[in-house]
């Protein structure tokens, strides 16, 4: 028996010697990435170490940086080396670096200058290996920046110009919610600095609660997310509020057609600070509609976000908040009022410390809050409804480089939930709800490099919702496979599961909600599978073409019908349960990323379906959004002080439930037919609108306004004064059914001035 | 070069502002939808037997007649759980309408299923059930006070005074005073509607109407009917943007059978479909439940009390 003990512990000291090995005289090299204009961090910089041990040996391994510009390469033995930094759109950097034998620690930041404009041609010196080693399918990063100079609607929104990215669509011009790969905005998680923000709109989702000005990076993963992530079916918004790195203080103002903003930052403490803040001001326009005979509500709405960083030892603390809320009056009477106030806290500390010379811990707290508050007064009858969710979360995550080919991520969760909405009439409590479940997670992945070229990410996360003691794994998976200089294949896949069921309301934001799916339902899932292609066909042109298939199950939808004094508010009692349903399709996008011309061209091609036993008599139907066609062109051209933005989008029209005849029946308590008509509606969602297609156009220029640096602007949304069709309204109260078709916005200029000193 | 590729895709895209969005409306209707059966029954706890209409869905572009809509020539008969039978039939005067034939003594039964079953003229059948409630049981009318807390006065009923309990002191009440209450001793219906109408035609409008124009105004109507309420508490309250007209009022309590509270809640002009909150614009559409076999409509029962009140309009 002692024959198996011996092979155990010969084995044992083996692969301790192995572990030893590759840590004897292997030093990390670390260090932050930035924009060498902006000084703003720079994510998924590929980081390429090339060069000879002390040893002899060659040594050639590399990384990415991260979403806030840290990079991290370990297992270096002693040697010289030549460190490459290499990003689309930004000068190829190289630094020479040597690692003493005895050295544990090296670092190295570096900044990286745009590729400057205009150019006859780009000289990308990088390893084009490197440049396309990111192995996420359906990933989209994009700064900030650039996402709001997209021409819009006088305020420049990341969020909104996201809609024009192929696989994400807008349900109309006034939303700016994200309709992601045929999933609706209640499958979207959104994230500001790993925090969950629950309602990220603002003018009843016209506007995203994200202020340019305070925004650096926006990444969205469109599907088959990785295991960091959890809690919704479909896609992940992760923005990261802007990094302020000047040690000198620096500001900017800016105004528009509808709202002012001020932005300032500066050093502290060997750290930095930044704060922007923006309100609407068209109280002004609004008063000037307002007449003895035009009641117009009084509306604004404001919002702050402030980022603190500061040096804690050998690591940094960091501190940001966003604050936010929108206000609507509307008093046309007395006796007859209305009152409307939602808004988001977003809360997040995060403490980043090293540990050892191969891993990162990352410590966060956090506190999101969402609230949103109605009163009115209907001829003196007082109604009210109220709803509300918080969030507080702790949690903690370790990186480690365990080996050249291993780099594992974990991490542990614990959130805690507080939702709670009611509705009172007439003084009476209709309906008063609370619920506060508890949800741990725990993930586990690694970034696997088997050989030069391929890598493999496998993971896995598990969650525990105390509500109905419900365990849900969640596998994850994704490869990306380097074929030739130019090309690379990728595929990703995993399952999830969506416990917080959004019910989210196209153009009235405000009336957004949350309800946990309880006992009485099964939570949702869905298991997705993405595969594509990225082909660098020129240096400056980027291709991709994207296969995608998601399925659904346990989808819930919301009971309308719900009698209004309904005690009972269970999954059950506010959903139609048991719902099923699929998306699938294809994209192709075109990017050119560097040179005076720049954008991109998308197109999507897409099924979505739904079926639920007691909607649409259990027949199979497209929801409304559902669009087999959706074209996306985006350009920026920039000369000298000169700024040309163009965008055009083109999609099949939105589906609709056509009406197919009318009938009577007397009202039981008149015993009269009442004037309204009785409609019959055909099968849900079988007939289309008509295509939408718009472009806006946009210009700029910089100028220098009493020595300070300035810009002014001028949009255009809608060019050709499109009426696009929204959604078709049947007027019941007519002698025949009369049909009327809701127009979504016409031209709207804009003008912008913004400042910088 | 790059700026004439620039300046050319936004010419092509300007050229397609020549694609008009103005549509036939025929373009929002689909076929189908015609000459569907329509069921319209209501029966009564503790009264006679009430007439059966049978009609026809038209197209939407039709304008609605009983003389076009009707179902001529059926055959239409209610049976109970015991065997009894009411036969109807088809009245002379007024198209798709069928009187019973059994006398005015034989009255609606509380807590009785009845099924309803009709053969067309092309053999095609409609079926339907029914249960009804037990009868009403109303424990008081009140007014309380603007808490809801205090009871200010408890209102007479018609089996007190008869019509004339409009004009009883304590069934005077004062615009827009209070919370009109009315309490049940016991709610065993599947769901409960209310209904109020203003009985003095020509009489003062109450409400403040500077901010409405002409159209909201016109759009007001004598006879409201609330929601469909599922009765958890036992009571009831009228809301005051009710109430438009000075004059007397007849309030009505409804409890309700299945079909009736599943057709209410579900179909926006009888009070139900929602109140618009939780998709996208325009599409909530949700088809009614009917609760009828072989076609659409109504085949519901109710049982019913009342009250009457006079709304004072408040001092200037």
């Amino acid at each position: 028996m002692t024959a198996p003990v011996v092979t155990m512990h010969r084995l044992l000291l083996f692969f301790v010697f192995l572990c030893v090995a590759g840590t004897a005289g292997a030093a990390t090299l670390r260090g932050v990435t930035r924009d060498a204009k902006s000084s703003q961090p720079l994510s998924f910089v590929f980081v390429t170490v090339t060069g000879r041990a002390a040893a002899g040996d060659s040594i050639r391994t590399g990384t990415q940086s991260l979403a806030d510009g840290r990079y991290q390469v370990s297992r270096l033995p002693g040697g010289r080396y030549l460190v490459s930094f290499a990003r689309v759109g930004y000068l190829t950097r190289e630094d020479s670096v040597i690692v003493a034998s005895d050295t544990t620690d090296v670092s190295l930041d570096t900044a990286l200058d745009l590729t400057p404009v205009p150019m006859q041609e780009v000289r990308v010196e990088a390893d084009r290996f490197a440049k396309m080693r990111e192995q996420q399918t359906g990933f989209v990063s994009l700064d900030a920046k650039r996402l709001s100079s997209l021409p819009g609607i006088a305020e420049g929104d990341p969020i909104r110009s996201l809609q024009l990215v192929p696989g994400v669509k807008a349900a109309s011009d006034f939303s700016s919610a994200l309709y992601v790969r045929g999933g609706g905005p209640d499958q979207t998680l959104v994230l500001l600095d790993r925090t969950t923000v629950y309602n990220p709109t603002h003018a009843f989702g016209f506007f995203s609660t994200f202020n340019a000005d305070a925004t650096g990076a926006v990444n969205l993963y469109k599907g088959a997310y990785p295991a960091e992530h959890g809690g919704r079916l479909g896609a992940v918004l992760d923005v990261r509020s802007r990094d302020a790195i000047a040690r000198q203080f620096a500001g900017k103002l800016g105004i528009s057609t509808i709202a002012s903003r001020l932005a300032l930052e500066g050093g502290l403490g060997g750290g930095s600070w930044a704060i922007s803040g923006r309100r609407t001001h068209l109280e002004p326009l609004l008063g000037l509609i307002r007449d003895e005979d035009t009641e117009v509500p009084d509306y604004f709405f404001f919002d702050g976000n402030g980022k603190l960083s500061l040096p804690a030892g050998a690591g940094r603390l960091e501190f940001s908040l966003y604050t936010g809320e929108d206000v609507l009056d509307f008093v046309p009477d007395e006796n007859t009022y209305l009152n409307l106030r939602w808004g988001n806290t977003v809360s997040t500390g995060s403490f980043f410390h090293p540990m050892g010379s191969t891993a990162l811990f990352t410590g966060r707290l956090s506190f999101s809050d969402y609230a949103s508050n109605t009163t009115a007064t209907i001829f003196t009858t007082p109604v009210s409804f109220e709803n509300q969710i918080r969030d507080y979360t702790a949690a903690a995550e370790v990186q480690w480089e365990a080996s050249l080919r291993h780099a594992f991520t974990t991490g542990i969760q614990v959130a805690s939930y507080d939702v709670a909405f009611s509705r009172v009439f007439n003084n009476d409590l209709l309906t008063d709800y609370r619920r506060k479940p508890v949800e741990l997670a725990s993930f586990l992945e690694d970034r696997w490099t088997p050989w030069t070229g391929t890598v493999i990410n496998p993971g896995v996360r598990v969650r525990y919702i105390n509500d109905g003691k419900r365990w849900l794994t969640e596998p994850r998976l994704s490869m990306a496979q380097t074929v030739s200089e130019t090309v690379r294949l990728k595929v990703g896949g995993g399952i999830y599961h969506q416990y917080l069921q959004l019910v989210a309301t196209e153009a009235v934001s405000a009336a957004d909600f949350y309800v946990p799916i309880d006992e009485s339902a099964e939570v949702g899932r869905s298991w997705q599978v993405v595969g594509g292609l990225d082909w660098r066909v020129k240096p400056a042109w980027l291709a991709s073409i994207e296969g995608y298939y998601t399925d659904l199950s346990n989808l819930v939808l919301l009971d309308n019908t719900s009698p209004t004094d309904q005690e009972n508010v269970t999954a059950d009692d506010l959903f139609f349960l048991g719902g099923t349903g699929y998306a699938t399709g294809v994209e192709l996008f075109l990017k050119r990323d560097v040179g005076a011309l720049t954008g991109w061209f998308g197109y999507t091609l897409g099924w979505t379906r739904r079926t639920f036993p007691e909607v649409n008599e259990g027949g199979e139907f497209p929801p409304k959004y559902d669009r087999r066609h959706d074209v996306s062109v985006a350009m920026e051209y920039a000369r000298g002080p000169w700024r040309f933005t163009g965008a055009f989008v083109y999609a099949t029209g939105q589906a609709f439930t056509p009406v197919s005849g009318r009938y009577s029946l007397r009202n039981p308590t008149t015993g009269v037919i009442p004037e309204d008509i009785e409609l019959l509606y055909d099968d849900r969602n079988s007939a289309r609108l008509l295509p939408y297609n718009r472009l806006d156009l946009g210009v700029a220029r910089d100028f220098s306004m009493f020595g300070a640096r300035a810009e002014w602007s001028l949009e255009l949304f809608n060019v050709y004064n499109r009426r696009n069709e929204w959604f078709v309204q049947y007027n019941r109260d007519e002698v025949t059914v009369d049909a009327e078709v809701a127009k979504m916005l016409p031209i709207i200029p804009s003008l912008g001035l913004t400042v910088w000193f | 070069m790059v700026l004439k590729r620039v300046l050319l895709a936004v010419l092509l895209a300007l050229s397609a502002s020549s694609c008009s969005t103005e549509r036939d409306e025929n373009d929002f209707f689909a076929p189908g939808g015609v000459g569907i059966p329509v069921v319209d029954a209501m029966l009564v706890v503790g009264r006679p037997f009430s007439d059966v209409y049978l009609t026809r869905t038209l197209a939407p572009n039709q304008s609605f007649t009983l003389e076009r809509a009707a179902i001529r020539g059926a055959t239409v008969s209610i049976r109970d759980d015991f065997g009894n039978v009411i036969g109807y039939s088809e009245d002379g005067d007024i198209p798709g309408r069928y009187l019973s034939m059994v006398p005015t003594s034989t009255r609606v039964l509380p807590s009785r299923t009845y099924r309803l079953s009709v053969t067309l003229d092309d053999g095609s059948l409609l079926r339907a059930t029914t249960t009804t409630p037990r009868q009403i049981d109303v424990a008081s009318w009140v007014l309380l006070d603007d808490t809801g807390t205090q009871v200010l006065q408890e209102l007479s009923t018609f089996a007190d005074h008869g019509d004339t309990v409009y004009a009883e002191p304590e069934n005077q009440i004062q615009y827009p005073e209070g919370l009109i209450e009315v309490r049940l001793n016991s709610a065993p219906a599947t769901g409960y509607q209310l209904g109020l109408a203003s009985l003095d035609l020509g009489s003062q409008l109450l409400i403040d109407t500077d901010f409405l124009d002409d159209e909201d105004i016109e759009s007001f109507t004598r006879t409201n009917s609330s929601p469909p309420f599922e009765a958890n508490e036992t009571y009831f309250r009228v809301p005051w943007f009710a109430v438009y007209y000075e004059g007397r009022y007849k309030l009505r309590l409804f409890a309700m059978d299945r079909n009736w509270y599943d057709l209410a809640r579900t179909d926006p002009v009888l009070g139900g479909g929602g109140i618009g909150f939780g998709g996208e614009a325009g599409d909530n559409t949700t088809r009614p439940i009917f609760h009828v076999e072989g076609g659409i409509g109504l085949f519901g029962s109710m049982s019913a009390d009342s009250t009457g009140f006079y709304v004072v309009p408040p001092p200037n």
